[in-house]
């Protein structure tokens, strides 16, 4: 018997999708032994989480208030991952914006009619903002986006607990490190009887479908695919790759900083430390696992909040570290990652004379 | 049994099928110990495939292969070097930021300990055996593509190769270099190694080999042919199979043809900083065919990256259509309608994991291929089959990615694409490099209709007959500079001798 990798003629839409949903699948048995390590029946596990995230109507709607942050997040870096600029810094612009989001609403004095489109506003500006500079970097420079992305996501933390804790710590919250609360009308209207703060929804859903079109039918979108592609060659065909690096990481610091108004004004209502579980970088994994389509990314994204609420339920349920669903999530990256190699190459098992591939 | 001692390796019934093609079809191949055995065919006739199986890269799907009349089952290029045969791809496979000692010592130390004083005193022996001089403590990126082959090459003779295979290896080399390398091969041969030597260059086949086989969509058409007994028309018609439609001629370019690019005083810089392209002006006009001949490196490169918008000029203007250019963004100059075919097509002319299409449309995507801020996928693949079909584009589909492509049909690729966009100039690099006769015989005559058509071309290439064949006139680049400028009718030994002697 032999086997070896034959590298495929075409790459289908439907090796491409079932190469994930298979590196999905494997993962359950492996985090099963961790289950089992813990004594905890891994079937048993599985069914609390998916009952946890889907099964009832409060679940449901507390994985799709989840799926907001990541959702908002991961479509924006697609659009980045697809130029090739490996943006790791969602985290810190979703802080960034919402920051920019809790200065309007507590002191920009500005009227109420117009407070939440300027939230929305200043946090797609200011996220946009805090991708600018390790776009220059990289396109003057040709800096690592991949470092500069990610130290400043510390930047942004210490940012934050300087103003949660310093200038902007509320007099009403007995020195806890979080700010006054937001009034109500700087506050985002909600679904009624859950916490799905529907302008974000909205968004969300908008931006999704705009990338969608934009990637696939448009100008902008190739020139994007081409810059990822090769960079040398879309300056030979007169693309800018300057332009094309700045855009990416201004929609994909954008997208991640409403998503901090979604946090800030939606869920909190206040800016608070620690506004994120670190949903900018959970969100690379949907985006990596959607293939870099931004539908696909959001259905994904659904499917990781709905780990995160079910992950959620167990370690109350069963008693499990929270941490297991972080485990949970790095293994299906791991394994999405190693999946590309199927998606490029197909498995050739040769026994006596019959040939047999996947 | 078949006489053992004639030859070294024979290739009996080779089958090699691919999703979508029978790339051999029963393919017979047999190498003497002792000589140089040349292997023709056009781009996709099975050439490299049949080596890649002879140097364990591919398993065939039917066939055996002998080599010292015992056979062998060759699984990986590990298993070929075992048993004595290297490859040198066209593609090198050297880690640039080492030094030349560095990157033999990771192809040939299998221990945990280095030795570098034992490679080093191996080497140089190596390197005087065959003449194959080199400066063992450069690093990879200081040295031209001539020099990175001597690397590879003595890197398989290190490891004791009894049979070298060489993947179109004057495909970078300068015509003083394709010498040396041939009297290189020749000490080799003396010394009872063989060599095959996969080629387009028909001349080489015919004056440096000792035999000749030809393949031909997959199947082998004339097998152990003697150089002695054929002539270059012979083998056009073994690898093509039909004649060759257009013969190359020279008519003398309308004169007072208005000019169509203007360069004065072009100062260009290199990748290190240093002035490759010396003050050099020259005018081309419409309808003209300008050749620039020149050994590699000496700034025809900078020249034509200026040209085109990729490369800063330091001094000096470029005007095009009357048009000052200097330092535009490349996307203006094309709109002028400069087409350029690059001299490295994998850095510039294609992104390989893109499709065909994709690729095929990166020049006209604005304009020709969409509507608004939508692009016009109806329009793409139309105009991209029609390409295919056009330059006869080897390739799955319009959608797969051209990294699946053969060197050769990317080639054709770039060609098309930079045709396709109706250029008044085409700044052209080497354009037939890799592309085998009937090819470059397409392209030639392209380069004749746009001359006839009013357009202009600047050739750039290092295959002086080419450049002699195709040209009006002809300047021949030196250190930066432009020492000489020909007239049509000039002998390739005069070209020859200015692009070396360089009467400055």
């Amino acid at each position: 018997m032999e086997i070896r990798l034959e590298r495929r003629q075409t790459v289908s839409r439907r090796i491409n999708v079932s190469s994930r949903i298979l590196a999905v699948l494997l993962s359950l048995p492996l985090i099963g032994l961790l289950f089992a390590a813990y004594g905890v029946n891994p079937v048993d596990a599985y069914l609390r989480i998916f009952t946890g995230a889907f099964g009832s109507p409060y679940g449901f709607c507390e994985t799709i208030v989840k799926t907001l942050p990541i959702g908002l997040c991961a479509v924006g870096l697609t659009l980045a991952y697809r130029a090739r600029v490996l943006n790791i810094g969602a985290e810190g612009q979703l802080i960034i914006g919402s920051m920019a989001a809790t200065w309007v609403a507590l002191y920009s004095g500005l009227p109420q009619s117009i407070i939440i489109i300027v939230m929305l506003l200043a946090g797609f500006i200011l996220g946009a903002a805090w991708a600018l500079l390790p776009a220059l970097l990289k396109s003057r420079l040709n800096i690592s986006e991949v470092i500069v992305t990610l130290m400043m996501n510390y930047i942004s933390l210490k940012l934050l607990d300087y103003v949660v804790t310093g200038p902007w710590r509320g007099l009403t919250q007995w020195g806890f490190p979080q700010t006054d609360p937001f009034p109500s009308y700087a506050r985002l209207p909600m679904i009624v009887g859950t916490r799905i703060h529907y302008y974000t929804l909205i968004l969300l859903l908008a931006s999704t479908l705009i990338l969608y079109v934009l990637m696939k039918r448009t100008k902008i979108g190739y020139e994007v695919k081409v810059v990822g592609g090769n960079p040398d060659a879309a300056k030979y065909a007169g693309i800018s790759v300057t332009k094309n690096i700045l855009l990416v990481m201004l929609v994909s610091g954008g997208l991640a900083g409403v998503a901090g108004v979604g946090e800030v004004a939606g869920i909190h209502g206040r800016l608070i430390r620690g506004i994120s579980p670190g949903y900018g970088y959970t969100a690379i994994i949907p985006a990596w696992l959607g293939g870099l389509d931004p539908l696909a990314t959001l259905i994904a994204s659904f499917f990781i909040s709905g780990l995160m609420v079910g992950g959620d339920a167990i370690q109350i349920s069963l008693r499990l570290p929270s941490s297991l669903v972080y485990v949970f999530n790095g293994m299906i990256l791991l394994l999405i990652i190693s999946s590309e190699v199927l998606a490029k190459y197909r498995i050739v098992i040769k026994i006596g004379g019959s040939r047999i591939w996947i | 049994m078949t006489d053992n001692s004639k030859y070294l390796v024979e290739m009996r019934g080779i089958v090699k099928r691919f999703p979508t093609v029978v790339a051999l079809d029963n393919v017979d191949f047999k190498v003497r110990k002792g000589e140089i055995h040349a292997l023709l065919g056009e781009n996709g006739a099975g050439k490299t495939t049949l080596m890649r199986i002879l140097y364990g890269m591919y398993k065939p799907d039917a066939g055996e292969i002998i080599v010292e009349g015992r056979r062998a089952s060759i699984g990986s290029p590990g298993d070929a070097l075992k048993m004595g045969i290297g490859m040198v791809h066209q593609h090198f496979m050297l880690v640039d930021k080492l030094t030349v000692l560095e990157n033999v010592a990771l192809f040939v130390e299998e221990g945990f300990r280095i030795s570098f004083n034992g490679i080093r005193s191996r080497m140089e022996e190596l390197s005087k055996t065959y003449g194959l001089k080199i400066d063992l403590d450069a690093k990879i990126w200081q040295l031209s593509a001539g020099e990175q082959q001597k690397v590879e090459i003595l890197k398989t003779l290190y490891r004791n190769v009894k049979l070298l295979i060489l993947d179109e290896p004057t495909s970078v080399l300068t015509p003083i270099e394709s010498e040396e390398l041939f009297k290189s091969l020749r000490r080799m041969v003396e010394t009872g190694k063989s060599i095959i030597l996969i080629t387009h260059r028909l001349n080489e086949a015919l004056t440096a080999s000792d035999s000749i086989t030809i393949l031909r969509k997959g199947k082998v058409v004339a097998a152990e042919v003697k150089p002695r007994e054929a002539s270059r028309l012979d083998l056009v018609n073994m690898i093509v199979g039909r004649p060759l439609e257009f013969k190359p001629r020279i008519n003398n370019a309308r004169k007072g043809g208005k000019p169509v690019l203007e360069v004065e005083r072009l100062r260009v810089l290199d990748d290190r900083g240093l002035v490759a392209v010396k003050d050099v002006s020259f005018v081309m006009k419409e309808g003209e065919i300008l050749g620039v001949a020149g050994v590699a490196g000496n700034g025809q490169r900078e020249l034509v990256e200026a040209l085109t918008g990729l490369r800063r000029v330091e001094k000096g203007t470029v005007k095009i259509m009357g048009m000052d250019v200097t330092n535009s963004p490349p996307k203006k100059i094309i709109r002028l309608g400069v087409a350029h075919i690059p001299e490295d097509r994998f850095r510039y002319g294609v992104a390989p994991d893109l499709s065909v299409a994709e690729n095929m449309i990166m020049k006209l995507y604005g304009e020709k291929f969409s509507r608004g801020i939508f692009m016009d996928a109806e329009a793409i693949q139309r105009e991209t089959e029609k390409l295919v079909q056009e330059f006869e584009i080897v390739a799955p589909s319009v959608n797969a990615p051209v990294s699946l492509l053969s060197g050769g049909n990317i080639q054709k690729l770039i060609v098309a694409r930079e045709l396709s966009i109706n250029p008044k100039i085409l700044v052209a690099s080497n354009p037939t490099s890799g592309l085998d006769v009937a090819s470059t015989n397409y392209v030639h005559w392209i380069f004749h209709r746009l001359r006839e058509a009013g357009g202009s071309v600047l050739l750039v290439s290092e295959d002086l007959e080419e450049v002699l064949a195709l040209s009006n006139r002809i300047l021949v680049m030196k250190e930066g500079k432009i020492v000489r400028e020909f007239g049509g009718g000039v002998s390739i030994s005069e070209v020859g001798l200015a692009m070396t002697a360089g009467a400055a």
